[in-house]
């Protein structure tokens, strides 16, 4: 996808550029999405409405970042509020939580579709760890492992230095190791 | 469970992603899309009938009802202790509050 000439035609009025990113970057997003949400369904809505944001704030974007970081950055964002709300709707009020146990509540594991078969079980348990990490330090573990950003990439997709990308990747890395650590111990004695 | 067959169980998860392939979403994603866009931005008949309710001039204007009301209603409190004490001076020139015309005498 040529940005340069993207942007131009845009400029220009072209209505087909829209479908053009829409073609070029549903792997992108859907990928970083899906990783976030961990849940199909849920990540084709939040795609949609990534596309739909880039859709509406296109005549906004500053030529000066490139166009994948700009969509990077919708789609986490975009992701991150869905998880919140869901979360929000899923403490519900006083009732619900007195009325639902907590075994109910624990979340189903995650088979990611891009993962080879022998890793699958391997990467559930992977991915419920990430579930615990801080927002910033599972935003910098995925963006790296799933989406093979570089560093510099990542940083400017977060808005942060890149030694602050590498501060949250170790401690990413860590936490994982600790969380890890406790499931394993606890359900293979 | 022992310490190294611990370590290779953490550092097996921690790898498991490694080399992943990309997910790709459902087909006609963008044709999805332009419907959700047409959906969006095509208003249907009760956002038409009811789109004022967003303007707004609607919001100011019932901002303005309530402050006036409550002019009104604090107006009229005032006034209202005035009557009272008026009725009851006439009620007692005019020996209104007697029940029966036997009770004039008792006045």
């Amino acid at each position: 996808m040529n940005q340069p000439d993207l942007l131009e035609r845009l400029s220009n009025g072209d209505t087909t550029v829209f479908s053009e990113i829409v073609v070029h970057s549903q792997e992108l997003v859907y990928n970083t999405v899906l990783a976030i949400v961990q849940n199909e369904e849920d990540a084709e809505d939040v795609t949609q409405e990534v596309f739909i944001k880039v859709y509406e704030s296109i005549g906004g974007f500053r030529k000066e970042a490139a166009l994948s970081t700009w969509i990077y950055r919708i789609a986490v964002t975009k992701a991150l509020d869905f998880l919140k709300t869901k979360q929000r709707q899923k403490n519900g009020g006083l009732l619900k939580r007195i009325f639902i146990s907590a075994k109910e509540e624990e979340p189903a594991n995650f088979y990611h579709p891009g993962v080879a078969l022998d890793k699958k079980e391997d990467a559930a348990v992977l991915f419920k760890a990430i579930n615990q990490l801080p927002e910033k330090q599972k935003l910098a573990f995925i963006l790296h492992k799933l989406e093979a950003l570089s560093n510099p990439e990542i940083a400017a997709v977060m808005k942060i230095s890149v030694a602050a990308v590498e501060s949250l990747q170790s401690r990413a890395r860590a936490n994982l190791r600790d969380i890890l650590k406790e499931y394993y111990q606890l359900h293979f004695k | 469970m022992e310490n190294e067959e611990l370590n290779n169980r953490i550092n097996q998860a921690l790898s498991s992603l490694d080399g992943a392939e990309r997910a790709a979403p459902a087909p006609y994603l963008l044709t999805r899309i332009n419907a959700r866009l047409q959906k969006e931005t095509t208003p249907g008949f009760w956002s038409n009938a009811f789109a004022f309710f967003n303007k707004p001039a609607f919001a100011i204007l019932v901002l303005c009802l309530l402050i006036l009301n409550l002019i009104v209603v604090s107006q009229k409190q005032g006034t209202d202790n005035n009557i009272t004490q008026n009725t009851a001076t006439t009620k007692y020139d005019f020996a209104i509050n007697v029940s029966s015309m036997y009770d004039v005498d008792n006045q």
